[in-house]
């Protein structure tokens, strides 16, 4: 089973983020101006990219580029091999910060807030959640997401948790607790903590509510009152540290 | 009154100025029992909301790999709102407290009730 296309329907990043976020594996064929790229997925994550005698990370960013030209999208397709070590989110970041430079998409881009954030911002942004995760009792993993799902910045002590696929889940849980709570006139929503047989997963809003902070910890070796503490002292920090 | 009524009137009181509302809820987002101090409080709404939450937690916590789900707790700036899975899974106990409450007993008092409201769930 597949899907074909044509660029001028779907963007090369919304295909990419939309197989992603089904999470599956396939294979992703494209061509522009006679020349043919072949993404391959693997449970939601894009492992391999050729282009020519090009792979990897590379291939991705040169295509981001292309407006014009036709795909064709194969479910189950394995990857032949694993030239992409990083998550597709931050790729598309990447690609999305590079066209922004090159001026080659800049209108279409303008509206877009990750495109404005600059690469120093981004590395501060890390640092915080590193620095968060060392203060949190039995910490396992945490990034800042947007409302649409994507990762800003996140960061893992434990590479089985995946943090994109862990945040595109809490971001339509934190979206449906948001509603309910508004519709029955309970209060404004601060957090939502989950717990679960293996873990405490906190999500807490970021002033205005445009982020949020994503934390799980384990739930063996986590302490909730010290997750609640350091993951809302870090909210506030990470509200301030947001460029405008 | 039956055996669930009695149990919800004892978490009541021992809440006390704290407690908001309460119900046990079956994963069809009907109400089974419970109470509110406010008259105007939609419990039907509340109970088809939190269900329609609860699932969704556990299809969230499935896919990352989470494990089952217990409980899912929203603190808002009005009141700390628990929704807690009942025995098989086949019930969530909800409650809403004030923000005066002290969360750590509340949860203590769920453990405390918890077994004792699913036993009293009529089956």
């Amino acid at each position: 089973m597949g899907m074909k296309g044509d660029l001028h329907d779907m963007a090369i990043a919304d295909l990419i983020q939309h197989t992603c976020q089904d999470r599956r594996t396939a294979q992703l064929q494209i061509q522009h101006a006679g020349k043919q790229a072949m993404l391959y997925f693997k449970e939601g994550n894009v492992v391999h990219a050729i282009l020519g005698d090009q792979e990897g990370e590379e291939v991705v960013y040169q295509i981001l580029n292309w407006e014009e030209g036709v795909f064709n999208l194969e479910a189950g397709v394995e990857p032949p091999s694993n030239s992409i070590k990083h998550s597709w989110a931050s790729m598309l970041m990447e690609g999305a910060r590079r066209l922004d430079e090159s001026n080659q998409t800049k209108d279409a881009n303008q509206s877009d807030p990750y495109i404005q954030m600059e690469a120093n911002e981004m590395a501060k942004l890390d640092d915080i959640l590193k620095e968060m995760s060392s203060e949190i009792t039995g910490y396992a993993a945490c990034a800042l997401v947007g409302m649409d799902g994507i990762n800003i910045a996140s960061h893992t002590s434990n590479k089985a948790m995946d943090p994109d696929a862990m945040s595109a889940q809490m971001t339509m849980l934190l979206k449906l607790v948001d509603t309910s709570v508004g519709k029955l006139g309970a209060g404004i929503i601060e957090d939502n903590l989950t717990t679960t047989e293996n873990a405490y997963i906190l999500a807490r809003f970021l002033p205005g509510k445009q982020y949020y902070l994503a934390v799980a910890a384990n739930r063996k070796t986590g302490n909730l009152g010290n997750m609640r503490l350091i993951s809302k002292m870090y909210a506030d920090r990470l509200g301030k540290a947001m460029p405008r | 009154m039956s055996k669930l009524e009695q149990l919800i009137q004892q978490v009541r009181s021992e809440l006390g100025a704290d407690f908001v509302s309460t119900d046990i809820v079956g994963m069809d987002g009907l109400s089974i029992a419970g109470g509110s101090i406010d008259p105007s409080f939609n419990a039907t709404d509340a109970s088809a909301r939190f269900s329609m939450v609860m699932k969704l937690a556990e299809k969230a916590s499935g896919k990352v790999g989470m494990g089952k789900v217990d409980d899912n707790l929203v603190t808002t700036d009005k009141s700390y709102i628990i929704s807690r899975f009942l025995g098989d899974g086949s019930y969530f106990w909800g409650l809403a407290v004030t923000r005066n409450a002290t969360l750590g007993s509340v949860r203590m008092l769920m453990n405390e009730y918890a077994d004792q409201l699913w036993d009293a769930i009529p089956r």
